[in-house]
């Protein structure tokens, strides 16, 4: 019931702010709010863990809004985030993010996987995640 | 030896593999990539005499990789390779590295502790050297990124530890440490400079390296990393006066200063190295005795390159790249073993997945290239001579 609270909440702050985007997180998740730099280290997996020590999932879609604004929030094209990741892979330093098709199945897959994280358009109507702010 | 190593790396996957229920590898991911390059050069063989001769089209990589996690905090992977450069290698499929990593995060840092074949993480491009689409030159300059001794920097058979910062005031530091051996056949291009002994066999006591990365701002990295190995013995069998017998080297190591700077569309990078080496070496005296000779080899180089970004897709690149060794009684700038060159480059990705590339390089000295790849072996055509690489990579 709380998760369904918070991301009521936050979509009504959505409404109101001018962002058509949002970070969100499966319920399990026991963070409500990370730095933009926390969000980077997910993002380029330098970081793998949430605060509380719990493994990170990290999702997105290979193209639409999401990703877009993903990329601008982390300052990197799909090609230069593609090759950081690539570098990581051959090198065994990481697994591939999960790739979806559009924010619609990112959203849906964070729903269901514990620790998974994701940026996701509004119009995606997530449900059954929480919202994760930006401090 | 080479099935030696394969049989320890296969072994630490196969420990990690069975220690959890196979219903629990829902994590798998197989990737790879195929490289297939060709080389042309005006004088001088570049890894094989074919390059003088109207190009080689031996310059090919195949990888394989597969990667799990079996549990939240446990990655295990493998990488199969084959490589062929000219006359080394051969596209002889290796296991390139095959390890399992344990996540630990401890107040806002993070550990990765890892055994198996590993990769070392000296200087800035080592773990991923082969990996044609990280880069807009077809080659690394070879001051830092010496091709003939590439399996000493790229993984060991051993443990190592890397520590990852949050990011704080002054940015975030990476601290990485790794301790393992090597088991080097007597044909490997590493053993390049024992060219017409007779080898029966080489042995690494031990290597290690550390390197300390920091990360001031966001797309700036400065880098300091130490490479040592300790106690690097070669033996052969004499077949007369003045054959070697062998080799006793009780250290060779470097260190390379790394900076990595990206701006917007431009990627600057630059690297020096200095290296040091001495050791012993038992000649056969052609009367049932030996003899023996001590030697020093220093070396210091670096090189600058700058990246362009035209379009999304398309990248331009200039290099410059110095490098001057020194053997035992010799003083700097006296010696023959020198090595300049400057080139330009240029990649254009055709899709995510898809690059093509192409490099043209001027070079004034001979100290990268091998006697034995040469039209005359022994004999180097000019010190001035020009290399002209195309490459093109495709990776899933």
């Amino acid at each position: 019931m709380l998760p369904t609270q918070i991301l009521l909440l936050s979509l009504l702050t959505a409404a109101i702010a001018p962002a058509a985007e949002l970070f969100i997180a499966n319920p399990s998740v026991k963070t409500v709010s990370l730095t933009t730099a926390e969000i980077k280290a997910l993002f380029s997996g330098t970081r793998t863990v949430w605060p509380d020590k719990s493994a990170a999932v990290i999702a997105l879609a290979s193209s639409g809004p999401g990703q877009e604004a993903l990329m601008a929030f982390i300052g990197k094209t799909p090609s230069q985030f593609q090759m950081a990741w690539k570098k990581r892979v051959f090198t065994g330093s990481g697994l591939m993010p999960t790739s979806l098709p559009d924010d619609q199945a990112v959203a849906a897959f964070v729903a269901k996987t514990p620790g998974a994280f994701a940026m996701v358009s509004l119009d995606a109507a997530p449900a059954g995640v929480i919202v994760i702010a930006v401090e | 030896m080479t099935n030696h190593r394969s049989i320890i790396a296969c072994a630490t996957l196969l420990a990690c593999a069975t220690a959890v229920p196979a219903a629990d590898l829902d994590t798998v991911q197989i990737h790879g990539f195929i490289s297939q390059g060709y080389v042309r050069t005006s004088d001088n063989g570049y890894y094989t005499p074919d390059t003088a001769d109207g190009g080689s089209l031996e310059f090919r990589e195949i990888a394989l990789t597969v990667l799990a996690q079996p549990e939240e905090r446990l990655r295990i992977g493998i990488q199969l390779m084959s490589q062929d450069m000219g006359d080394i290698y051969n596209n002889e499929v290796a296991i390139d590295w095959a390890s399992a990593v344990w996540t630990q995060p401890f107040g806002g840092w993070e550990g990765d502790f890892k055994v198996g074949r590993i990769k070392m993480g000296h200087a800035l491009y080592n773990d991923y050297r082969d990996l044609d689409f990280s880069r807009t030159t077809v080659f690394l300059p070879e001051c830092v990124y010496f091709n003939s001794w590439r399996r000493l920097y790229v993984a060991l058979d051993g443990v190592g530890v890397a520590l990852r910062s949050p990011d704080m005031a002054a940015g975030r530091v990476e601290l990485n440490a790794v301790y393992g051996t090597q088991q080097i056949a007597t044909d490997d291009p590493v053993m390049a400079g024992y060219e017409g002994y007779n080898l029966t066999s080489t042995d690494f006591e031990r290597q290690w390296a550390v390197q300390l990365a920091w990360h001031p701002v966001d797309d700036l990295q400065l880098k300091l990393s130490l490479l040592a190995i300790d106690e690097w013995d070669t033996y052969a069998q004499s077949t007369g006066a003045d054959d070697l017998i062998s080799d006793t080297s009780p250290f060779y190591y470097e260190w390379v200063a790394s900076l990595e700077w990206t701006r917007g569309p431009f990627q600057l990078a630059s690297e020096g190295i200095f290296w040091d080496s001495e050791g012993t070496s038992t000649y056969d005296d052609g009367a049932s005795g030996t003899y023996t000779s001590a030697w020093s080899q220093t070396g210091i180089g670096g090189y600058l390159s700058l990246s362009y970004e035209v379009a999304q897709d398309w990248r331009v690149a200039v290099i410059g790249q110095a490098h001057n060794m020194v053997y035992t009684d010799q003083v700097w700038g006296d010696s023959s073993d020198q090595t300049r060159s400057c080139g330009i480059a240029t990649s254009y990705a055709i899709s995510d997945h898809w690059l093509v590339k192409g490099e043209f390089d001027y070079v004034n000295g001979v100290y990268f290239l091998r006697g034995v790849d040469q039209p005359v072996p022994g004999v180097f055509d000019t010190d001035e001579w020009t290399l002209l690489a195309l490459r093109t990579t495709f990776d899933f």
